[in-house]
């Protein structure tokens, strides 16, 4: 009995890696641009397809496949960001929101298109449902324990990256006062190309992840960036590490639901996100303060 | 030797003109003081120059440069400095990594370069002693000596200061124009924006008054104080 729930627990708290690499590509752009944006679960499912197309039709692995995808999502963020978000930043607050969301739509209904409605998986050649003994009779699965590993590298490069790094402290200085940082000599505009292109190789990461632990269709993306943005919140907006923690309570969370009835394991993430938030409103973890 | 040359500049904001075919020039070494009252445009003066907001007509050329087309961060690189009447630290970072993003990026200056150069600036605006702590804790007096350190620290050849003596004490008033004493001998141009006249008249050689978007008074501080229009402005004076 006891195994069975330490064995519960872990399965959470590794599910919460996925939807911290989820989140932390949100939350990235969210601090360095206050872009809200609401099409990062539908970028998620398109990296997702483009990833099945290099594993199907050019039969790499999915790990190699990760590597090519890496480069090409960074490439497609920075030209998403210098053709479409860049043009419309300063337009108000609900301008941003509004073509995030006509991104999304565009890209659900491409894939739709090109695609069909079909739920997809990535096959990993048999890694997904490989498992791994603890001992005393807990087993893990490879998979989740890969993914969180990854996830963890992901945020602890992001983080030397952003605190660490002379580059970080351009992106610091962009997200605290861009105008400033204009008049500083600082690129503001590329800087932005720079953090979305950051963004969308992190969502890379998440999608083929993703993609190779459950099914995914053109409709799965709202659902991804719910995650996302819980995992992030429940965190502390601009903490890297809180994302990690938040994504661990909503995995935890929904794994504990999913023990009462499968059909619960989203609504109980939903209300241990609501329940934190009604705590904690700022998160859990604060900003974080200069090293 | 003209550095700054700004022609038949106009701007509107909506029905309000603020700027009417401004005209002046700066030479090398130049420092000009400009005063008006409230709403004058003093401040969109510095938005037009650093490049914040663009003129509606008219042109700024700097350095033998047009700066029609520059972006903000272009006209940085070619050597215009300034600093906020409101101090816009970034507030998370030290008051040295404030300044490093200015020569590194600003300035592009290497790491280790900019390191020696961030010291020299911070040692030169006493700020030695803060320089490790956050910039979001200092007081005021040293938000505003920050503002002219990162402003500094980009090595500029116009520096336009934006009422950097404003709220602050006597002392620290007389601390911060011994701390502009200092850098004179670095042939740096001043535009500098104040209220605080009596600040102002101690350093600058040339005041600018501008009113009802044109300049009424162009001259040495005692021949601008002394005209019958700046007077009638300043102290309600009549002509009578």
């Amino acid at each position: 009995m006891v195994t069975g729930w330490i064995e519960l627990l872990l399965q959470g708290v590794l599910l919460g890696g996925l939807y911290a690499l989820f989140g932390v590509g949100l939350s990235l752009v969210f601090g360095v641009m206050r872009l809200v944006n609401i099409a990062h679960g539908d970028l998620i499912v398109l990296m997702a397809y483009v990833g099945l197309l290099l594993t199907d039709k050019l039969g790499l692995g999915p790990f190699t496949a990760l590597l090519v995808l890496i480069p090409l999502s960074c490439a497609f963020g920075f030209a998403l960001q210098a053709a479409l978000f860049e043009r419309i930043l300063n337009a108000g607050p609900l301008a941003p929101l509004l073509v995030a969301f006509g991104l999304a739509v565009v890209i659900q209904n491409s894939l739709l298109v090109g695609f069909g409605a079909d739920s997809q998986k990535l096959t990993a050649g048999g890694i997904e449902v490989a498992s791994l003994s603890l001992g005393s009779g807990i087993d893990v699965g490879v998979l989740p324990l890969l993914t969180f590993a990854i996830a963890v590298i992901t945020i602890g490069a992001l983080q030397l990256l952003v605190y660490r790094s002379s580059f970080g402290r351009l992106l610091r200085a962009v997200s605290d006062d861009r105008q400033a940082a204009d008049l500083l000599g600082v690129n503001t505009r590329t800087i932005y190309r720079i953090a979305m292109a950051i963004s969308m190789g992190v969502t890379a990461i998440a999608a083929i992840m993703m993609a190779m632990r459950a099914n995914f269709a053109p409709s799965s993306g709202p659902t991804q960036l719910i995650f996302a943005f819980e995992a992030v919140v429940i965190g502390g907006l601009g903490n890297l590490w809180g994302t990690l923690a938040g994504g661990i309570i909503l995995g935890v969370a929904q794994i504990a639901g999913a023990q009462i009835d499968a059909a619960w394991q989203v609504l109980f993430g939903h209300l241990a996100f609501l329940g934190l938030l009604a705590v904690r409103p700022n998160g859990l973890l604060q900003r974080m303060a200069p090293e | 030797m003209t550095l700054l040359a700004i022609t038949g500049l106009t701007k509107r904001f909506g029905g309000l003109l603020v700027f009417d075919q401004l005209s002046f020039s700066l030479g090398r070494g130049e420092r000009l003081g400009v005063v008006g009252p409230n709403g004058a445009g003093k401040s969109t003066l510095f938005n037009l120059i650093s490049g914040v907001v663009a003129p509606n007509s008219g042109s700024i050329s700097f350095d033998g440069s047009d700066l029609k087309r520059s972006d903000a961060w272009t006209r940085c690189h070619l050597g215009i400095g300034r600093t906020f009447q409101i101090p816009k630290p970034f507030g998370d970072m030290t008051v040295f990594e404030n300044l490093m993003v200015a020569a590194t990026y600003g300035r592009g200056l290497s790491m280790r370069a900019a390191r020696a150069h961030c010291d020299d600036v911070i040692a030169q605006t006493r700020l030695s002693a803060k320089a490790a702590r956050p910039a979001g804790s200092l007081m005021l007096a040293d938000l505003k000596r920050l503002e002219l350190a990162r402003a500094l620290a980009l090595k500029p050849k116009l520096l336009l200061l934006d009422e950097i003596a404003g709220g602050l004490t006597t002392a620290e008033c007389d601390e911060l124009l011994s701390i502009l004493d200092s850098i004179q001998d670095q042939a740096i141009s001043v535009i500098w924006i104040e209220h605080v006249v009596a600040a102002l008249t101690r350093y600058v050689t040339r005041i600018l008054v501008l009113a009802q978007g044109r300049a009424i008074a162009d001259g040495s501080p005692s021949s601008v104080f002394a005209d019958p229009k700046v007077r009638t402005l300043y102290l309600g004076e009549d002509d009578a």
